[in-house]
């Protein structure tokens, strides 16, 4: 199809190509019988595609999806907006108690901001980072294990 | 009281209400099990996934702005978990048939334009049913030959309906680079599966 601009045709065929192109699109149909042929074939395989079925979701979808977010909402508080804040207040108060039990100078967890970036590139950092994400665990989290403090995270309060 | 937007269920979520959750993913599950199954070809994996991306949905709740569209957040992290999944290698190609999927028929029509006059039989014959089996296995295939970036924008556009700035956005390109790379994927299908749109399908 040499005759029309490659980023015309589908927004064409779905209706959503601007006024003005959609009018000049149309007025070469007219007279030419190739390009009106070539389009008919490509509607007919836009329409032939909706053969291809797919599965419905099991019953037990959500209950399982449910399952899992309450098995996630049990584990550590996640690198976040609180949790950070309850992450590094923890981590904090067991690094001084470690210091004057051990006297050896840990130095306190920094911890990370929250992020200031852009949606779009937060966005796509987001959808990069969770292609491989593991659930994120505080540093020396085993050492810090047996302090009471540690269990007590945002997502535990009484919520609805 | 107005339904609330995904983008605002997404805020309550992250304030800690894991019932709002649920909203959103009775909301999404069916297009994600869709558009998953069109990627990996099996329907437990398909299922899976899409229990995964919720999961990870949750999981970055804290990380989510509300200016992002909830679902085009939603389907890249499907996209991603899809590709990692296919490059994996842990999938054979495996020829299913979805359970209670229902193979479109189009016998009584059929039967209809060819016998005006004569009562039609909507049950499909043996060959029919043949020729329909083979029609959806060269569609699947069709599809699945197509490069990574058309065969994600295909399933993402036809059947999941996005729009060119989402599909764009979760390809990481540009609006027309998106509708130049619809054309050509829907020009190569056009040409694979043209022996099918001559038979028996509507004109």
């Amino acid at each position: 199809m040499k005759h029309l601009r490659e980023d015309s045709v589908v927004p064409y065929l779905d209706s959503r190509l601007d006024p003005a192109a959609r009018a000049r699109l149309e007025h070469h149909l007219k007279s030419c019988a190739d390009c009106r042929a070539h389009l008919a074939e490509l509607r007919a395989v836009l329409d032939e595609l909706n053969a291809w079925p797919a599965p419905e979701p099991s019953p037990g979808f959500t209950a399982a999806v449910r399952a899992r977010v309450e098995a996630a909402a049990a584990e550590p508080a996640p690198r976040g907006s609180w949790g950070w804040v309850y992450a590094g207040a923890t981590v904090l108060v067991a690094a001084v108690l470690l210091m004057v039990v051990l006297w050896q100078p840990t130095p306190p967890l920094a911890p990370t901001p929250p992020s200031a970036e852009s949606p779009e590139t937060l966005a796509e950092e987001a959808g990069e980072e969770l292609a491989t994400l593991e659930p994120v665990l505080l540093e020396n989290y085993d050492l810090l294990r047996d302090f009471d403090v540690l269990f007590e995270t945002p997502t535990r309060e009484n919520r609805n | 009281m107005a339904a609330e937007s995904d983008e605002q269920q997404m805020l309550r979520l992250k304030a800690g209400d894991r019932e709002a959750y649920t909203a959103l993913v009775e909301k999404y599950r069916r297009p994600l099990v869709h558009f998953l199954y069109r990627m990996v070809h099996d329907t437990a994996v398909a299922e899976e996934l899409a229990q995964e991306v919720f999961l990870r949905v949750y999981r970055a709740r804290s990380r989510y702005k509300p200016s992002a569209k909830f679902s085009t957040w939603l389907f890249r992290i499907a996209t991603n978990l899809a590709l990692n999944s296919l490059r994996d290698g842990r999938l054979r190609q495996v020829v299913e048939m979805p359970a209670g999927a229902k193979l479109p028929l189009r016998t009584a029509e059929t039967e209809s334009k060819g016998k005006a006059g004569e009562a039609a039989d909507p049950r499909p014959t043996v060959e029919q049913e043949l020729m329909e089996a083979e029609r959806l296995r060269a569609i699947r295939e069709a599809i699945e030959e197509l490069p990574e970036k058309q065969r994600l924008a295909v399933l993402l556009h036809k059947y999941e309906e996005l729009d060119y700035a989402a599909i764009a956005d979760i390809l990481g390109c540009s609006e027309s680079a998106l509708k130049s790379l619809l054309f050509r994927a829907y020009e190569a299908l056009r040409l694979r599966l043209r022996p099918f749109a001559t038979r028996g399908g509507t004109a």
